[in-house]
């Protein structure tokens, strides 16, 4: 019952700071209701029993990408940011149209999936309720095999991500002499 | 697999040859390389591979035929790369790595066994890409067409990811067999979040490949995109996201066509007229070829519509008649720009008497684009028809030939520009390695034309 009413909290808060961050006209009140929004998701995760999760949650978006949108606002101009303000006025521009039927038709999408889905008849959820004592314990630990084991090879292959992604970066931002 | 060694290592060995300034051995290394690459992806052909690294990645004759086919066509762009990034900067050996790296994901995409290999390739083809896109960076067109990818792109992966998930939910696996052995032992009640992640899937992969109502990223960045860059797209990674659309629906989703065959039908036929119809206004032939390049995914989408034992055969065929063509075309193209400066079709005009072999090359590209007989596109479009008639999709094949028809007046615009306008214009001076490949594409497509059975009978 305690686990019911926390949970719902954390879900309330999850949704209601995420329609801040969207709604709101100021970006860096925005920002700073995103790491509401990102740490109560880190909550439900724990909930869910991903406790691994959670914590890269944390450390990836609250400590990483967070951090760098607040520089981004530090570092540019004030005149930048009030332009983006000023865009956004009318409720259906030309421009908002085909976004908000993409959103739309994909929020219908998943709420027919979640009413007419019945998680708790999967078979493999059913099963794996028998388990969740054991679980606790040894998250992290099935992460780290599992990597290391039958996921090997796209670990391996994300490191080619990694390094393509990092020439690219060092080559896009590279200083080259004016001569043009 | 060792494929995919190969060219990792490759663009590793291309990185540090562009840091010890070896900058002329960079072009026949990366060729050389991809010659081996090649030669050991040709002969897993028929080793009946059994899925490796615990049903991560699975070599079978599939994979090494659209490998191999993408190992060819990115061998003919780097020919035509020689001193082109030259001319947008003085660091080369990154384009030529992150070329290859692009390519390594593309092996991983037409070879995967399970959904997070589809995942993690399709991300190193897309970023790299994305940077490719931009490289021209004082180019304030390249720069959005790279903004604009990027988003785009991002945006695409975020549905193919949450389709992965919805059907992870539903069949507790990423691995295609098991997935496949998911929707075959339940002919009734398989659970409605499969069906969702289908859909979401069948959205991120039209993204990919450019069909529409997904194709609106599509001619702003590849008329943006340095030529090269564009030619690479065009073909390689076009070819690349249909082998994986295809691998995913022949394994995993072919019990449920009745589901999704509707959707992917509406989808064909509004990417054959959006491209087509869109394709007859445009004044820019780069732009054109952009278009063109849509309602060719259009054709493709035909073989996937209707799934069946032809449909691989009909996609190959189809894939290498319009791979060698548009490499002809985009070849034709550069050349044309280094010396007028634009890519209107205006500038093409005189060019059958100032340089004969560029305009007949161009000439059988865009009949083979358009279908005419004795081309490779006219047995491209044959098989993918006839893949269609087999399941009796009568009606379907009226409009694709309507379709066809619409085509031929603007594939021949370019050819009535350059035999029959005149205009004082020079020889264009063509390098040795241009002739080399408009050539090699030349022969490809009058071979295919005349005598198919080289690859028609390979699967």
């Amino acid at each position: 019952m305690v686990e019911q009413i926390v949970f719902y909290v954390f879900a309330a808060i999850a949704i209601l700071s995420g329609v801040y961050v969207v709604a709101s006209q100021n970006l860096v009140r925005s920002v700073f209701m995103f790491f509401v929004t990102l740490l109560s998701v880190a909550g439900l995760y724990v909930f869910a029993l991903a406790d691994f999760v959670a914590l890269t949650q944390i450390v990836i978006y609250v400590g990483g990408v967070l951090v760098m949108l607040l520089f981004v606002f530090m570092l540019s101009s004030k005149d930048s940011l009030d332009n983006i303000v000023n865009l956004k006025k009318e409720a259906l521009s030309a421009n908002r149209i085909p976004a908000t039927i993409i959103t739309i038709a994909l929020l219908v999408i998943l709420i027919y999936a979640i009413l007419l889905a019945d998680f708790e008849q999967l078979d493999w959820i059913k099963s794996n309720k028998l388990l969740i004592e054991k679980a606790q314990t040894s998250n992290v630990h099935n992460i780290g095999v599992n990597i290391m084991g039958r996921f090997l090879l796209p670990f391996e292959l994300i490191s080619i991500l990694l390094m393509m992604t990092l020439v690219g970066a060092a080559h896009l931002a590279r200083k080259e002499p004016n001569n043009d | 697999m060792s494929t995919l060694i190969v060219i990792s290592i490759l663009a590793i060995v291309v990185l540090y040859l562009g840091l010890f300034k070896a900058k002329q051995a960079l072009l026949p290394i990366s060729v050389l390389g991809l010659v081996a690459a090649l030669a050991l992806a040709i002969m897993e052909w028929n080793s009946n591979a059994a899925p490796i690294f615990s049903g991560m990645m699975h070599f079978d004759n599939f994979a090494v035929a659209f490998s191999s086919i993408c190992i060819i066509t990115t061998i003919l762009v780097f020919l035509l790369s020689k001193n082109y990034f030259e001319k947008i900067s003085d660091n080369v050996a990154e384009y030529y790595t992150l070329i290859l790296f692009a390519l390594s994901g593309i092996i991983v995409m037409v070879s995967y066994h399970n959904l997070s290999m589809l995942f993690v390739g399709l991300e190193i083809m897309s970023v790299s890409l994305y940077i490719l896109a931009g490289i021209k960076r004082k180019d304030f067109a390249s720069n959005e067409a790279a903004l604009k990818y990027f988003l785009m792109g991002a945006f695409s992966t975020g549905f193919l990811l949450f389709g992965i998930a919805l059907i992870y939910g539903a069949s507790k696996s990423f691995d295609l067999a098991v997935i496949a052995q998911y929707v075959i032992d339940r002919p009734t009640g398989i659970d409605p979040i499969f069906y969702v992640g289908l859909v979401l899937m069948i959205v991120g992969l039209c993204f990919k490949v450019g069909a529409a109502p997904f194709h609106f990223w599509t001619p702003d960045v590849y008329e943006g995109a340095p030529t090269l860059i564009t030619a690479f797209m065009s073909t390689v990674v076009k070819i690349a996201g249909f082998a994986a659309f295809l691998r995913l629906f022949s394994i995993c989703f072919a019990p449920l066509q009745d589901f999704w065959m509707p959707t992917l039908l509406v989808i064909t036929i509004l990417t054959l007229f959006v491209g087509n119809i869109t394709a007859l206004y445009q004044t820019n032939f780069k732009r054109m070829l952009a278009f063109s390049s849509i309602s060719h995914a259009g054709y493709m989408l035909f073989a996937i519509v209707a799934l069946g034992a032809a449909s691989t055969n009909a996609i190959f065929i189809y894939a290498a008649a319009y791979a060698v063509s548009s490499i002809t075309a985009f070849a034709v193209l550069m050349l044309v720009k280094a010396k007028t400066g634009s890519e209107n079709f205006e500038d093409f005009n005189g060019l059958a008497k100032s340089n004969p072999f560029l305009a007949f090359a161009l000439t059988v590209a865009m009949l083979s684009f358009a279908g005419i007989p004795l081309t490779a596109g006219f047995i491209g479009k044959f098989f993918v028809f006839n893949a269609a008639l087999a399941q009796y999709h009568t009606w379907l094949v009226a409009i694709a030939v309507v379709n066809a028809i619409i085509g031929v007046f603007y594939y021949f615009k370019v050819i009535v520009a350059m035999y029959f306008k005149d205009n004082q214009t020079k020889q264009i001076a063509t390098p040795a390695y241009f002739n080399f490949v408009l050539g090699v594409s030349l022969i490809i497509t009058l071979v295919l034309g005349i005598y198919p059975s080289f690859i028609t009978n390979l699967f």
